[in-house]
């Protein structure tokens, strides 16, 4: 570096900034806080929440997240619940809560408030994540567990909720992310409209949760056509080949484990349309090894194992397709549920979910 | 990453003001070198030979000027220019394919090539009357806010700077500032979220976005990318005290395509201007001194779009979009030829009006050759033809389209994109809160991409 410049300008101090830009840049942090605030408190208004869509924790599951709004707003109504049912979409469709209080109520003195927390491939793994969540924050009396066959050997990754940073720090883990999404309402609303940019996102965020008040979707009529037989028997020959995986295993251990001495748990086998059980009595034995499986789990941690109900219970015309259950089977199936419930709670195999003492 | 970047720049700039001005420029050569090889070690020595080279070659030339032999000079000149442009040549035909594979491989090559080309040029022309040390060669190389993807800056003003005292004040701060938040904006909020909505291929429309819709799309991404790293740069620059040349100036405003040259990656038009246009011309000249002689009107933009073309990337379908941009400058020479202006008279306003619609409409065309092979190229021009799909209209690209156009509109309106500097405080505060929201709120909603000209 020779030139003559550089060497006449050693002596020159060239940060000459005064305090004036610092001032500025305070302003507009305090512009900032203020806007966060505004943007908070407008977030928290029951007025707005009502006029907006249901907020996002940031997960890759819209149901689940629909699941959660639509479940604060029923605690807010109610003001808390008795009974959550938990699985993947047979559960979303084949638990009508106020049937199953209808079932319930048969024997009960008072009708359970239930809702059915059901998001569409929902497996085991997904469900030990989310159970332990759900019992904190809305502390049931009793979870009830739909499971099948598929939710520990299923082909298919269902929402991975562990990744979601919000479940994991509501499960402990702490991350700043999932802290804010934990405290600021604000967020939780920008992390659903920003995928206004996406247009395919957006048409899945925008869509109506299309559940009842209490989480339940009901559906109509039937199509068990042919093709759709050839395609559910793919799916059983499939499943027919699989061994549960290990980690979903540990998660159905993990719903198992995560009642505490907060809340109870049952696990119930979801029902099965008579040509899929007639079908699997035929060609696989690993759907019934695999339910021996998850009885053998429960029995060990003392937790009740409920087969599924008889084909008697639901009717004929109960089934939207060969794994789901319209609102008719979902009515039948749900009161043949409260009616289990309440038998056992009668016979002290069960506190009862509605006992005065679990009402807020 | 973006965190860690932001503090590796103040712990840079801070050592930088502590230090007297010739370690200054030391620092700032080292801090360049560090950055370069954090992005593309492997092409460190690329960078070294090429300065080194430079420097030999301008040393040499300079030498061989002052004797007064301008022969020698001149095969000096020749053969530095050859060397760096067969050194460029090599190294973009050999990652051609995957420019951007990691690191980025060929990151800055053609601006910096393009920059010694510059300055060998200027040594011989005696432009550059002073010799430069290697040092100050390599500084004005390597200097990292411009290093990856320009402005492509002239000699003589970067080593005016960096001769004279390199004062950061209130006024330059806060210039520096809003240069970077301007920036920040049209990368983050403008250009990644348009990037993210608009088809990957540009080979068609989708249903949500229709061809046309989506090559209007891609011309306000490419811009407000670019644009966008270039305020970044200068901003970046500018709180080390040197001020960098400005790269746009309302494009979208241009009412005919030597005004859109003039408005659209300025500094590498001025360099096609000086080192390729202006010697073919001169040349020309030489053999007929008509100055609208039919040679002269023809070659020298056809040769110096080719250029442009070539350098965007040697591919036929950049030939042919830097070729059809020739052709419209020779159009637009003839036309002037046959109408000439009244002299000394502005356009009428819809004159003004109808060439900026066929300007922008008429490059937006062509972008489908700069992006596409030529036979998909074809194929998107067929689908804007009566019965494709290239219907227009989606609101989203046109809600992130409003601020770019908003930006332009002050920038013109003010003859300064850094206006807002000299706004009221509590105005200003209030510009950089929502700047600094904006891009947070643009950040977590799409990911960010690889600036666009960084991989040229």
């Amino acid at each position: 570096m020779r030139s003559q410049g550089v060497a006449s300008a050693t002596d020159l101090r060239t940060w000459r900034v005064t305090a004036a830009p610092l001032r500025t840049c305070v302003l507009a942090g305090l512009l900032l806080a203020a806007a966060f605030g505004v943007a908070e408190v407008t977030a928290r208004l029951p007025a707005v929440r009502q006029a907006l869509l249901a907020p996002s924790v940031g997960s890759a599951s819209r149901r689940f997240e629909l699941q959660l709004e639509t479940l604060d707003r029923y605690v807010d109504s109610t003001g808390g619940i008795d009974c959550l049912a938990l699985g993947n979409s047979a559960t979303l469709m084949g638990v009508d809560p106020e049937a199953l209080g209808r079932g319930y109520r048969i024997n009960g003195v008072h009708g359970p408030r239930c809702f059915n927390f059901g998001i569409g491939g929902l497996s085991a793994s997904a469900a030990g994540e989310l159970a332990p969540v759900l019992i904190d924050l809305y502390r049931p009396a009793l979870v009830v567990y739909v499971v099948s066959a598929r939710d520990v050997a299923q082909d298919v990754r269902g929402p991975v909720l562990a990744e979601t940073p919000w479940v994991a720090y509501r499960r402990g883990v702490f991350s700043v992310d999932g802290w804010l999404v934990d405290h600021s309402a604000a967020l939780r609303y920008f992390l659903l409209y920003r995928q206004w940019l996406d247009p395919v996102r957006w048409r899945a965020a925008s869509a109506a949760p299309g559940t009842t008040n209490a989480g339940f979707f009901a559906t109509r009529g039937g199509r068990q056509s042919p093709a759709l037989w050839q395609r559910t028997r793919r799916q059983l020959s499939d499943l027919a080949g699989r061994s549960p995986a290990a980690a979903e295993l540990e998660g159905f251990a993990n719903v198992l484990a995560s009642g505490g001495e907060t809340a109870q748990i049952v696990v119930v086998e979801a029902p099965l349309h008579p040509k899929v059980r007639a079908w699997l009595g035929q060609h696989a034995d690993s759907y019934d090894e695999i339910l021996a499986q998850l009885r053998e789990i429960a029995r060990r941690r003392g937790v009740a194992f409920w087969p599924a109900p008889d084909d008697a219970i639901i009717p004929a015309d109960g089934w939207l397709d060969f794994v789901h259950l319209n609102a008719r089977g979902a009515a039948s199936f749900s009161e043949w549920l409260g009616d289990e419930i309440a038998t056992a709670a009668g016979a002290g195999e069960l506190a009862p979910p509605d006992a005065p003492r679990h009402r807020d | 990453m973006f965190a860690g970047g932001l503090v590796a720049l103040a712990a840079v700039l801070f050592v930088y003001h502590c230090l007297p001005a010739r370690a200054q420029a030391a620092w700032l050569l080292l801090c360049s070198y560090l950055f370069y090889s954090w992005w593309a070690w492997q092409f460190t020595p690329v960078l070294a030979a090429m300065t080194l080279a430079t420097h030999v070659c301008a040393t040499r030339i300079a030498v061989q000027r002052d004797r007064g032999r301008k022969e020698r000079s001149r095969a000096w000149l020749i053969a530095g220019v050859a060397l760096i442009v067969a050194m460029l040549a090599a190294l973009r035909a050999g990652y051609r394919d995957a420019p951007f594979e990691g690191p980025f491989a060929v990151l800055g090559i053609s601006f910096y090539s393009l920059q010694a080309i510059a300055y060998l040029s200027d040594c011989y022309s005696g432009i550059l009357r002073n010799r430069h040390s290697l040092g100050e060669v390599a500084l004005y190389l390597a200097y990292f806010p411009k290093l990856v993807a320009g402005p492509i800056e002239r000699p003589q003003p970067f080593f005016a700077q960096l001769a004279g005292p390199r004062v950061v004040d209130d006024a330059r701060l806060a210039r520096a500032v809003t240069l970077i938040a301007i920036g920040a904006i049209r990368k983050l909020a403008i250009a990644d979220p348009l990037r993210a909505l608009l088809p990957l291929s540009a080979s068609s429309g989708t249903a949500e976005i229709g061809t046309a819709a989506a090559l209007v799309g891609y011309m306000f991404v490419i811009y407000n990318d670019f644009a966008g790293y270039t305020c970044i740069a200068r901003g970046v620059s500018l709180l080390f005290g040197i001020e960098l040349s400005r790269n746009f100036d309302v494009p979208f405003a241009a009412h005919s395509f030597s005004n859109l040259w003039s408005r659209w990656h300025v500094s590498f038009s001025l360099w096609l201007r000086d080192y390729v246009y202006l010697p073919i011309s001169r040349y020309l000249l030489l053999r007929d001194l008509r100055r609208n002689n039919f040679a002269n009107v023809v070659v020298p933009p056809l040769v110096t779009m080719l250029v442009c073309g070539l350098w965007h990337g040697t591919n036929l379908h950049m030939l042919a979009w830097g070729g059809a941009h020739g052709l419209f400058l020779i159009v637009e020479r003839v036309g002037g030829l046959v109408w000439p202006p009244p002299p000394g008279r502005v356009l009428p306003r819809w004159r003004r009006v109808v060439g900026i619609a066929v300007v922008f409409s008429v490059s937006c065309l062509t972008l489908a050759a700069f992006r596409l092979p030529i036979d998909q190229a074809w194929g998107v021009w067929q689908q804007l033809l009566p019965g494709g799909s290239g219907g227009l209209g989606n609101v989203r690209l046109v809600m992130l389209m409003i601020p770019s156009l908003w930006l332009d509109w002050m920038q013109l309106r003010h003859g300064d994109e850094t206006m807002i500097a000299h706004w009221p405080r509590i105005v200003r505060a209030a510009a950089l809160a929502g700047a600094i929201l904006i891009c947070l709120a643009a950040a977590a909603s799409v990911s960010p991409a690889p600036f666009v000209y960084q991989g040229f």
